[in-house]
C-alpha cells in the first residue's frame, strides 16, 4: 500500500481506555492503533459508544472523570501527550490540535461574546489578538458581516453559524491536526454540507490534518481519504474510503453499508440486529460475534487480531493467513 | 343493564386494588432504597429515638415537667439532674422530654395541613387555570414578599400566644410552596399524552386530578415536605423563644433556650442542651428529607 | 432590550408592595376588638363619645373599602401611624433603627458571601474529596442550626468564658461614630476614628456569624450544585480543548454561568437573614428593627408592628428584585437580537 512520505500528525498506538465504574471498569477503547499524517482526512466510523469520541479525548488529554487511558501511546507531531506535564499538554490545546465538538448551541460558552471567546483562543496561546485577526478568521469560515458577530452572544447566532464560529476558533491558532467530533449531527442536512466543504476546503489549502469521528457512513464516504471502521472499542476495519465502500470485509462494516439508505425506490434497508457490546465484559475472541450474520464457532475461540490483507487492516479472522488445513480443523473442532 | 353497572364497578375495583399493590410496593421499594443510604438512615433512627421518648415522657423522664425545688435552683448537670436544674428547679431533662413533644407535633400538624391545602389548591389552580389560578398565584406572590419568620411574627402579634395559633401563623404562609410545587407539577404532567388520553376515555376531571395527575406530582411534595418539618420546628422555638409562641406554662425547648439566655452567665447548661437536642432533631429530620429526595426526585432543588 | 426587561420586572413588583400593604391592613382587622379597644385597654374612664372621637380619627367609622384606600393613601405618603408605647411616629422610629438593621444584615451576607463563594467553588473542583464531604457535613449543620441557638453558644463560648467580645450592643458607651450614615462601620471610617471602627467591628463579629451561618450553608450548596452541573457541560471542555489554563476555566467558564441561579438563592437568603435578625438582635441587644417589633408586640403595640412587618416586606421584595435585575443583567440569553 503506497502512502506518500508525509510526516504523522497523530500516532495512536495500543490506546486502552477505561472508566471506573461501581460495577467494574469499563473499557471503553481496547488497544486501537491510528496514524494520520499530514493533509490527511481519517474518518472515524461506528455506533455510538463505540468509543471513537473517548480516543478522541484521550488524545486531547480532556477524557471525562471517571475515564482513564490505561494502557497505550499518543503521539501528536512527535510529542507524547501521555508524558507532557499539564502545562505542556495545555499549550498544544487549541495549538497544535484544535477539537470541533457536536453541538455547537452548547459548546459556545452563553455568557461571554463571540468576540470574547475567539479572543481566548488566541490569547492563552500568546498569539496576537486584534479586530483585524478576528475578523479574518470569521471572514475565513464565510460568516457574513463579522464586524457585527464579534459583539454578538452565542445564542443570537444559528446553529450553522455557531458551528461555523467553533471552526473559526478551531483554526485561529493554526493547527495541525483538527478532531472534530460529529462536527455536523446537529445540523440540518443543508447546513451539514456547507459544513463539511468548509472543512474539507480548509483541508485542500493548508494541509491541516482531520480525524472525523461520525456515526454516519455516508457522510465519512464523501469526505474522507481513509476510514477506519470502529466496534466495542476496538477497529475492525480501517483502509482507504474507495476500497472500503467498494469492497467491505469485515461483516460490521458490510452491515453499516447495509444500513445507509439509498435514494432509490425498493431497495430495503437491513438493518444490523442485537445491540452493541457490553463493554464491561471482557471480550472473547470477536466482540462483533452475537450480531454477525457470518459467525462461526471458530469467531470465538482466539482474540481476534487486526490482519494486513494487503490493501487494508480487517478484524477478522477469515481473512487471515491461516491456511486451509488449520481453519478446517478449527471449524472441525468447534462442531464436536 | 345492571350486570354492565356490576361489571364496571368490578373492574373499577380492581384497577383500585391495582394500583394500591403498585403503590404499596412504590413505597416499600422506596424505603428499600433509602435503607442503602447511611445518613438517612442515622437520621431516621435519632428522629424515631426522640419521637419515642417523646410520646413516652412523663414515663421516662425522672421528674414531673414542671416539679419545682426551688432548694436545687441552677444545679448544674451531673448528680441529681443529668442535665443540671433551671432557674425554679426544674428537672432540664425532663422539660426536654416532654418539649419534644410540641417541636414533634407542630412539625407534624403544620406541614400536613400546608401539604394538603397547598397540594389540592395547587392541583385545582393547575388543572384548570383562569381566574382562580390568577388570584391564587398573585397571592402566594404576596405571601412570598414577606420573609417566613416576620410573618409569622406578625400573625402571632395579633393571634397571641397558643398551639393552635402557632399552627395557624405557620400555615398561612406555609401552603405556598406546597401550592407552587403542586402547581407547576400539574402544569408539565397536564400537556403529557397521557392525561389527554385519559380525557378522551371520557374520565372526570375529578379521576384524572386524583389518580392519574396525583401520583405523578407526589414525590417533590414528599420530599419538600418533610424537609420543611425542619423548618417549621425551628420557627416554633424561633417564635416560643421570643415568649410569642406556645405559651410559658408548657415546656418547649424554645422557651427553655429563652430562660438559659437570661441566666446566660450563670449557667450555661439551661440554653446549651435544649438547643442541642432540636438541632440533632431538625438535622436527622433533614437528613431524612434529603435522603427521600435522592430517592424519590433527585432533580429537585431544595434548599 | 435587557433595560426593558429590568423595567419590566420593576414594574411587576408594584402590584406586589401593594398586596404587602393589603396584607398587612387584612392582620390589623383581624385583631380581635378595633385598634381602640385595644389602645385604650383596661383603661375604665373613657366616655363612649371619647371612643367615638378615637374611632372617628382612625377611621374605624367607615366602611372597609374606604378605610383600606384611606390606610393606603397614608402609607403611599409614608405615613405608617403612631407609636403608642414610644409615643413617636413609626416611620421615624423604624428610620432611626434601620442602619443598624442594615449594618448587621449587609455585614452578615458579606461574611455569607466570603466563606461562600469560595468553599461553593472548592467544594465542587474538589468534588468527592475530603474536603468536599466535611463541608456538606458542616453546611447541613448550618442549616439546621436555629441562628439564636448559635447565637446563644457563641455568646456563651466568646463572650461569657473567654471574654474576647462584647456581650450585646453596637458600641461601647463613648465609642459611638459621629453620625454620617448611621452605620457605625462606614461612619468610623469616613470620620477617621479609629478606636470607634474596632470596637464596632468587634460588637459586629458574633451577630453576624450567628446571622450568617445559615445563608453561608445554603449559599455554599447551590453554588456547588450549579458548578457541577456546569463543570459536565460540553463548552467547558471546549474551553479546555482551547488550551485555556484549569483556574481560568472555573473562573471565567463555570463560575460564571454558575453564578446565574446563586443570585437568585443570594437574594432568597436576604429575606430569611431579615428574618432571623429578629431574634439574633433580640439576643444581641442589637438596637434594630427586630428588636423594635419584638418591643412592639410585648406592649400590644400594633401600629409599630404594622410597620415594621410592612418595611421588611418591602425591603424583600426590593432585595428580590435587585437579584432579579442582576440575574437579567448576568444571563446574556436575555439580549434578544436578529439571528444571523
Amino acid at each position: 500500500m503506497a502512502r506518500s512520505r508525509k510526516e504523522e500528525v497523530l500516532l495512536i498506538q495500543g490506546l486502552e481506555v477505561s472508566y471506573q465504574t461501581d460495577r467494574g471498569p469499563v473499557r471503553a477503547v481496547r488497544g486501537v492503533d491510528l496514524s494520520v499524517r499530514e493533509g490527511e482526512i481519517l474518518g472515524l466510523v461506528g455506533e455510538s459508544g463505540c468509543g471513537k469520541s473517548a480516543t478522541l479525548l484521550s488524545v486531547m488529554g480532556l477524557l471525562p472523570f471517571p475515564g482513564k487511558v490505561v494502557a497505550g501511546s499518543i503521539r501528536v507531531c512527535g510529542a507524547d501527550v501521555l508524558a507532557l506535564s499539564k502545562k505542556e499538554l495545555r499549550s498544544l490545546r487549541g495549538s497544535t490540535v484544535a477539537m470541533v465538538f457536536q453541538d455547537p448551541m452548547s459548546t459556545l460558552n452563553p455568557a461571554h461574546k463571540i468576540g470574547a471567546q475567539m479572543k481566548e483562543a488566541l490569547t492563552v496561546h500568546g498569539l496576537p489578538c486584534t479586530q483585524d485577526i478576528l475578523v479574518r478568521l470569521l471572514q475565513e469560515v464565510g460568516i457574513p458581516s463579522p464586524e457585527a458577530v464579534l459583539g454578538y452572544y452565542p445564542h443570537q447566532l444559528s446553529g450553522g453559524m455557531q458551528q461555523r464560529v467553533m471552526i473559526a476558533i478551531a483554526l485561529s491558532c493554526r493547527p495541525k491536526l483538527i478532531l472534530a467530533d460529529e462536527p455536523t449531527t446537529a445540523l440540518d442536512v443543508t447546513i451539514e454540507a456547507q459544513i463539511l466543504d468548509l472543512l474539507r476546503q480548509i483541508n485542500r489549502e493548508r494541509g491541516t490534518a482531520i480525524v472525523l469521528v461520525t456515526h454516519n457512513l455516508a457522510v465519512a464516504s464523501q469526505f474522507c481519504h481513509r476510514i477506519a471502521v470502529m466496534y466495542a472499542g476496538q477497529i475492525v476495519e480501517e483502509g482507504t474510503v474507495d476500497e472500503v465502500l467498494a469492497n467491505p470485509l469485515h461483516p460490521y462494516t458490510q452491515g453499516l453499508i447495509g444500513c445507509i439508505p439509498r435514494f432509490k425506490k425498493g431497495v430495503p434497508l437491513t438493518p444490523i440486529p442485537g445491540q452493541v457490546a457490553d463493554l464491561s465484559e471482557n471480550l472473547h475472541g470477536c466482540a462483533f460475534y452475537p450480531r454477525c450474520p457470518k459467525r462461526e464457532p471458530a469467531c470465538l475461540k482466539t482474540p481476534q487480531d487486526l490482519l494486513d490483507t494487503g490493501d487494508r487492516l480487517v478484524r477478522c479472522h477469515k481473512y487471515g493467513y491461516l491456511d486451509y488445513a488449520e481453519t478446517a480443523a478449527a471449524r472441525d473442532w468447534g462442531n464436536e | 343493564m345492571i350486570k354492565g353497572v356490576s361489571a364496571r364497578t368490578h373492574m373499577r375495583r380492581k384497577l383500585f386494588f391495582l394500583r394500591l399493590s403498585l403503590w404499596a410496593e412504590g413505597v416499600s421499594a422506596t424505603i428499600r432504597r433509602l435503607r442503602r443510604n447511611k445518613a438517612a438512615m442515622l437520621g431516621a433512627l435519632v428522629v424515631s429515638i426522640i419521637t419515642l421518648s417523646a410520646v413516652f415522657a412523663h414515663v421516662i423522664a425522672p421528674y414531673p415537667p414542671d416539679e419545682m425545688s426551688l432548694a436545687d435552683r441552677f444545679s448544674p448537670p451531673g448528680g441529681k439532674y443529668i442535665l443540671g436544674a433551671d432557674h425554679l428547679g426544674h428537672d432540664v431533662l425532663s422539660r426536654i422530654l416532654h418539649g419534644a413533644r410540641v417541636s414533634i407535633l407542630v412539625g407534624i400538624i403544620t406541614v400536613t395541613i400546608s401539604v394538603i391545602a397547598g397540594g389540592v389548591l395547587g392541583i385545582l389552580a393547575g388543572y384548570y387555570g383562569g381566574w382562580f389560578d390568577a388570584l391564587m398565584s398573585r397571592l402566594t406572590e404576596v405571601l412570598l414578599a414577606f420573609p417566613y419568620l416576620i410573618f409569622a411574627i406578625g400573625a402571632m402579634a395579633m393571634l397571641g400566644p397558643g398551639f393552635w395559633n402557632l399552627v395557624w401563623a405557620l400555615c398561612f404562609k406555609g401552603w405556598v410552596e406546597f401550592f407552587r410545587l403542586a402547581r407547576a407539577g400539574v402544569l408539565s404532567e397536564k400537556a403529557k399524552e397521557y392525561v389527554e388520553a385519559a380525557k378522551v376515555l371520557g374520565r372526570s376531571d375529578l379521576e384524572i386530578m386524583g389518580s392519574e395527575i396525583l401520583p405523578n406530582i407526589v414525590n417533590p411534595l414528599m420530599v419538600v415536605g418533610t424537609l420543611r418539618m425542619g423548618t417549621m420546628m425551628v420557627m416554633e422555638a424561633s417564635l416560643s423563644f421570643l415568649g410569642i409562641g406556645i405559651p410559658p406554662r408548657i415546656p418547649t425547648w424554645g422557651s427553655m433556650i429563652q430562660d438559659g439566655y437570661r441566666f446566660i452567665l450563670n449557667a450555661w447548661w439551661l440554653s446549651t442542651f435544649p438547643g442541642l437536642i432540636l438541632v440533632a432533631l431538625v438535622l436527622s429530620v433533614n437528613l431524612v428529607g434529603e435522603g427521600l429526595r435522592e430517592v424519590l426526585d433527585p432533580d429537585l432543588q431544595t434548599f | 432590550m435587557r433595560g426593558v426587561k429590568i423595567l419590566e420586572r420593576a414594574l411587576a413588583a408594584i402590584p406586589i408592595m401593594l398586596g404587602v400593604c393589603i396584607v398587612v391592613f387584612i392582620f390589623m382587622r383581624l385583631i380581635p376588638g378595633d385598634p381602640v379597644d385595644i389602645m385604650l385597654g383596661e383603661a375604665s374612664n373613657v366616655t363612649q363619645e371619647e371612643i367615638d372621637a378615637l374611632r372617628a380619627q382612625f377611621n374605624l367609622d367607615e366602611p372597609i373599602h374606604v378605610q383600606l384606600t384611606t390606610y393606603l393613601t397614608r402609607v403611599l405618603k409614608g405615613d405608617l401611624g403612631y407609636s403608642i408605647s414610644r409615643s413617636a411616629n413609626v416611620r421615624d422610629l423604624l428610620l432611626e433603627a434601620l442602619p443598624a438593621t442594615v449594618e448587621l444584615a449587609l455585614s452578615s451576607i458579606t461574611l455569607a458571601l466570603l466563606v461562600a463563594v469560595p468553599l461553593g467553588i472548592m467544594t465542587a473542583v474538589r468534588h468527592r474529596s475530603a474536603v468536599d464531604r466535611t463541608s456538606m457535613a458542616a453546611s447541613f449543620l448550618g442549616i439546621s442550626m436555629p441562628a439564636f441557638w448559635l447565637g446563644i453558644v457563641l455568646i456563651l463560648i466568646f463572650a461569657v468564658r473567654l471574654k474576647w467580645l462584647p456581650t450585646s450592643g453596637r458600641a461601647t458607651y463613648g465609642f459611638v461614630p459621629t453620625h454620617v450614615t448611621g452605620l457605625y462601620v462606614l461612619d468610623s471610617i469616613l470620620t477617621g476614628d479609629v478606636p470607634a471602627l474596632k470596637d464596632s467591628l468587634r460588637h459586629l463579629v458574633l451577630p453576624s456569624i450567628a446571622l450568617g451561618a445559615a445563608p453561608a450553608a445554603v449559599i455554599t450548596r447551590v453554588i456547588r450544585s450549579s458548578m457541577l452541573e456546569v463543570m459536565r457541560k460540553d463548552y467547558v471542555t471546549f474551553a479546555r480543548a482551547k488550551g485555556v489554563a484549569e483556574w481560568a476555566v472555573i473562573l471565567k467558564h463555570v463560575f460564571r454561568n454558575a453564578l446565574i441561579p446563586a443570585v437568585t438563592v443570594t437574594g432568597l437568603e436576604i429575606g430569611s437573614l431579615l428574618g432571623g435578625n429578629m431574634v439574633v438582635e433580640t439576643i444581641f441587644g442589637w438596637p434594630g428593627m427586630g428588636r423594635l417589633v419584638v418591643d412592639g408586640i410585648f406592649s400590644r403595640d400594633y401600629s409599630l408592628v404594622q410597620g415594621a412587618v410592612m418595611v421588611y416586606g418591602f425591603t424583600f421584595v426590593a432585595v428580590n428584585l435587585i437579584a432579579d435585575i442582576l440575574y437579567t443583567w448576568l444571563n446574556p440569553k436575555l439580549v434578544i437580537g436578529e439571528k444571523v
